[in-house]
This record gives C-alpha cells, sequence and structure tokens, in this order.
C-alpha cells in the first residue's frame, strides 16, 4: 500500500521536472492578407486570380517554425492551395514566406455574391519525448466578391489615345489653295486684258 | 477712259483686298482648332475669359509651392509582427519663384485614416533639385504593427519661406491586415499533486498571449490531447481533467476535450500596443489558465504522462 502510494507521488514529480524543461519558449507567427472582409478581392464571373498570404516570423526566441497549411472553407470551391507541400518552413527573422491560393470564381455564379476564404495554419512541433508542449497556430481569411467585368481587381482600363494635335485641316488647305490660284490666274487674265 | 481706268484699278485693289482678307481668314480658321473652337479664337482677340467662371487666388509677389508625383514604391503594405513597417515615399514641388524660395525644413508627410492615429515624419530630406523652380523630397514613416488596416491618405506639405503652403493628399495606400500572435511560455508545470487532489492551477501560467498584428477581434480556440503514459501508454490523464479560462482559479466551466477545439468564450484579443503592458484589450493582451480538476480515479499509474509532439496541446487565434 505505501509502495504504492510512493509510486503514485513518483510519477507526479516526474511530470513536474519534464514539464520545466520545456518552459520559457516563446512562439511568434502571423500572416498578412492583402483581401479580408471589408476589403474583399473582386472578381468577375469566369476570372481566376492568384493571391498570396505572407508569413511572417519577426519576433519570439529567435526559433524557426513550420506551420501546416489547410483551406478550411474554400468559399463553395472558389479557392484552393497552389502547392501540393502544404508544410511552409518560415524561419525566424523572415516575413516574406509567400503561400500562394488560386481563386477561381465560376462561370456561373451570380453576381453580388460573396464567398468566404478560410485558411489555417497549425504549428508542427518538435517531436520532443517526454513533454507536454503548447504549440500555436492561426486562421486568416478573406472574402471574395463576385462584380461586374469593370470593378474586377484584374480590369486594365482601355489606354485612350491622344488625339494627335491637328495643323491646318485638309479642307482649309485646299480652299486656300483654290483661292489663291484663282487670284492668280484672275491677275494674269487682268492684265492679259489691259493689254 | 482715265475715269474707266480708275475704276478697274480700284476694282483690282478691291479683288486683291478681298482675296488677302479670304486667304487670310482661311488660315486663321484652319489653324490649330484642335482644342480651341471659334469661340474660343474669338475670345482671345477680345480678351473675354475662355470658361465661363474663372475663380483666381493672386498672391502678390509670392506664389505657393505645388507638390506633385507622389509616390509610393508599393501601394499595399504588410505590416510587421510585433514591429514598426517604414515606409518610403518621394514627391516633388514645383515654385515658380524658384527652389530657393523653398522652405526645405518644412517639408512634412503624414499618413492618415479616421479613427486611426495619424503616423508623420516632419523632418523629410531633400533628394535634390530637379530643375530651377523644382525640387524633389523622401520621407520614410513608421506604421505600427496595430494600426487598422485599410486605405490610408498620404498628405504631403512644405512650405516657402513666405510661409505659403502646397499640400498633396491625392494619393492612398493600403495597410494590409496581419493576423500574428506571440505567446509564452510554450508548456505548462503543475506542482507535486496527489491522486486525490482536485482543482490544482498550473503553477506557470497564465499563458500570455499578445496580438502582434493589426487583425481585431480575435477569439481564441485550445485544443487539448489526453496525456499518455510513457511506458503503459494505454493509461491516460484526460484532456477532459483540465479547464481553460481567462481569469485564475479553477472555477473556470471550459472543460478541455481530447483533439477538439474548444473556444474559450472568456476571452476576445484586441489589437493594441503590446509595451503598454496592461494584459487588457488596450494593449491587445489576453491570458489563459490551466486547471487539472483531478486526476483519473482508476486505472493510472506512477509513470510519466506526456502530451507532445503532434499531440502537443494548441493555442489557434482565430479571425
Amino acid at each position: 500500500m505505501v509502495n504504492k502510494i510512493m509510486k503514485k507521488e513518483m510519477m507526479m514529480v516526474s511530470l513536474v521536472l519534464i514539464l520545466t524543461m520545456a518552459i520559457s519558449l516563446v512562439s511568434a507567427f502571423g500572416a498578412s492578407t492583402p483581401y479580408w472582409d471589408e476589403h474583399p478581392l473582386k472578381l468577375a464571373p469566369g476570372e481566376s486570380t492568384l493571391m498570396e498570404l505572407t508569413l511572417q516570423n519577426m519576433v519570439g526566441d529567435g526559433s524557426d517554425m513550420v506551420f501546416k497549411a489547410e483551406i478550411t472553407n474554400d468559399g463553395d470551391g472558389v479557392a484552393a492551395l497552389v502547392s501540393s507541400d502544404t508544410l511552409y518552413s518560415v524561419p525566424f527573422g523572415t516575413e516574406d514566406v509567400k503561400v500562394p491560393i488560386r481563386v477561381v470564381v465560376p462561370e456561373d455564379i451570380a453576381q453580388g455574391g460573396k464567398r468566404e476564404v478560410v485558411v489555417s495554419f497549425m504549428q508542427i512541433s518538435s517531436e520532443e519525448e517526454g513533454m507536454v508542449g503548447v504549440s500555436g497556430g492561426f486562421t486568416t481569411k478573406f472574402v471574395v466578391e463576385v462584380v461586374g467585368v469593370e470593378d474586377s481587381v484584374l480590369f486594365v482600363p482601355p489606354v485612350v489615345e491622344p488625339k494627335a494635335e491637328e495643323g491646318m485641316p485638309m479642307w482649309g488647305l485646299i480652299l486656300a489653295i483654290v483661292i489663291v490660284l484663282t487670284i492668280i490666274i484672275f491677275w494674269i487674265l487682268k492684265k492679259k486684258s489691259k493689254k | 477712259m482715265e475715269t474707266k481706268e480708275g475704276v478697274q484699278d480700284i476694282k483690282q485693289k478691291v479683288f486683291f483686298t478681298t482675296g488677302f482678307l479670304l486667304i487670310s481668314l482661311v488660315l486663321l480658321f484652319s489653324v490649330s482648332f484642335a482644342s480651341a473652337g471659334i469661340v474660343d479664337w474669338y475670345n482671345s482677340i477680345t480678351g473675354r475669359a475662355s470658361d465661363s467662371t474663372t475663380s483666381m487666388a493672386v498672391t502678390v509677389g509670392n506664389n505657393a509651392p505645388t507638390i506633385y508625383n507622389v509616390t509610393m514604391f508599393n501601394v499595399s503594405q504588410n505590416p510587421s509582427e510585433g514591429g514598426t513597417r517604414y515606409i518610403t515615399v518621394i514627391f516633388n514641388v514645383t515654385d515658380i519663384d524658384g527652389v530657393t524660395n523653398l522652405n526645405d525644413t518644412t517639408a512634412e508627410l503624414r499618413f492618415q485614416k479616421a479613427t486611426e492615429t495619424t503616423r508623420y515624419n516632419t523632418s523629410c530630406v531633400l533628394v535634390g533639385d530637379l530643375n530651377d523652380t523644382s525640387a524633389g523630397y523622401s520621407c520614410l514613416v513608421g506604421m505600427e504593427y496595430w494600426d487598422g488596416s485599410g486605405e490610408w491618405t498620404i498628405n504631403a506639405t512644405i512650405d516657402d519661406i513666405n510661409e505659403a503652403r502646397g499640400e498633396n493628399s491625392t494619393e492612398t495606400f493600403t495597410y494590409n491586415l496581419l493576423t500574428s500572435m506571440v505567446m509564452s511560455p510554450t508548456a505548462l508545470t503543475w506542482g507535486s499533486l496527489n491522486v486525490t487532489d482536485t482543482d490544482i492551477g498550473s503553477n506557470n501560467d497564465p499563458i500570455k498571449i499578445n496580438n502582434t498584428g493589426n487583425d481585431k477581434a480575435l477569439s481564441i480556440n485550445v485544443t487539448g490531447y489526453d496525456l499518455a503514459g510513457s511506458e503503459i501508454d494505454t493509461q491516460f490523464i484526460y484532456a477532459h481533467n483540465f479547464t481553460v479560462e481567462a481569469t485564475a482559479g479553477c472555477g473556470a466551466t471550459t472543460l478541455m476535450s481530447n483533439a477538439t477545439s474548444i473556444n474559450v468564450t472568456s476571452t476576445i484579443l484586441e489589437s493594441g500596443n503590446n509595451s503598454i503592458a496592461a494584459g487588457d484589450d488596450s494593449s491587445g493582451q489576453e491570458e489563459l489558465y490551466f486547471c487539472l480538476k483531478g486526476l483519473p480515479v482508476d486505472d493510472i499509474s506512477a509513470q510519466d504522462y506526456a502530451a507532445s509532439g503532434a499531440l502537443s496541446w494548441n493555442i489557434q487565434i482565430i479571425t
């Protein structure tokens, strides 16, 4: 009986020691997105584009991070990760790890609709034995708004060619020549008739 | 006869004069009416203004500078996690009184957005003179990680030596949304336990979570996993033996559940300046406290119990 109690207490002590090994670490990470709820990605039916989330690991204790990316809401099929390798390594001090996402708006989707896309990032912890660790994660989301072609982010306004500066119009030139010729001929005829 | 010749002479003169006038008129009407009409031509002769309404502001002896070509290299800027994003803007200034009339020390730049703190630099730098009347300036402005996402206006100003001000607010840029956090510690400890103990709080909590981005009102979810025995891996301290809450103590009701993401409803992570260290919304901070409600009474042996690697507990911020 005594032996059993001692064993149970030993169990707890060992748990404390193991956990202590893991403290004082810091996890820091994040992702920026160029589109969000109030700033949706506007595309017209039938259009597609590539957008990028940007992973950062700028503060913390200097640890490198690895994240597993997953689209947890693809907006009814409009979004997909471009890369089949969904693990993203984010070394400490970097803020430019790109996660490309292909967004395709079907032809038959009605204008005015909005599709929410949610991307989840979960930290991959190192496989250290005997440790109860706490890893981090986050989600980021953006909205795809279906708009008319002219409101799309892909719309490029047609370039208006500047009108060439007009000199003397052709009709004016011709008229001037006719008048000058008429005067000259008339003047010559007059001179002849004088003689 | 002389009279007849005189009449002919007069006719000839009239003829030539008429011809000359006709040709002159044709040429006048023909020359470059591309942008100005006959009315403009008429107006230019009579001195009448080309436009129907005209407003003018005349400063005798001095002309205010004009700011143009306000340029940012990338009009879509990402916040820097937990830091300051420095953004360079260049702009040109023309003063028809000459570049010597510009007061270089008054060149300033501001990033403005409603409800947000204006970010500015009042010491923009003269890059150089472009010609006798124009000069270029460069400004570096820092945007903080908690500054709101959205469209910001770029406001550039400069005075001349007579304190006449030139201003330009025509350009904008987009400050993107950053969802990020820093948390510490990344493991939890408990003191010495007895199998009959209940409501034992972790002795190294709270886990402090700082919002190091500008995404607001984030939810916090926690996923726990059963702690498996290191020697007998069929024995567990179950995830549902633990609670998590935003307040200290073991009165929490948010029970964790194995491999299930549980929302900690008492927490909302706002954005803010972490260095204020208020530990609340104003500084973009939250705290999580963990409690072991008790150990399983049956089928538990004295051994190490762990949750590591893929079974590490997870704290996730949800936008």
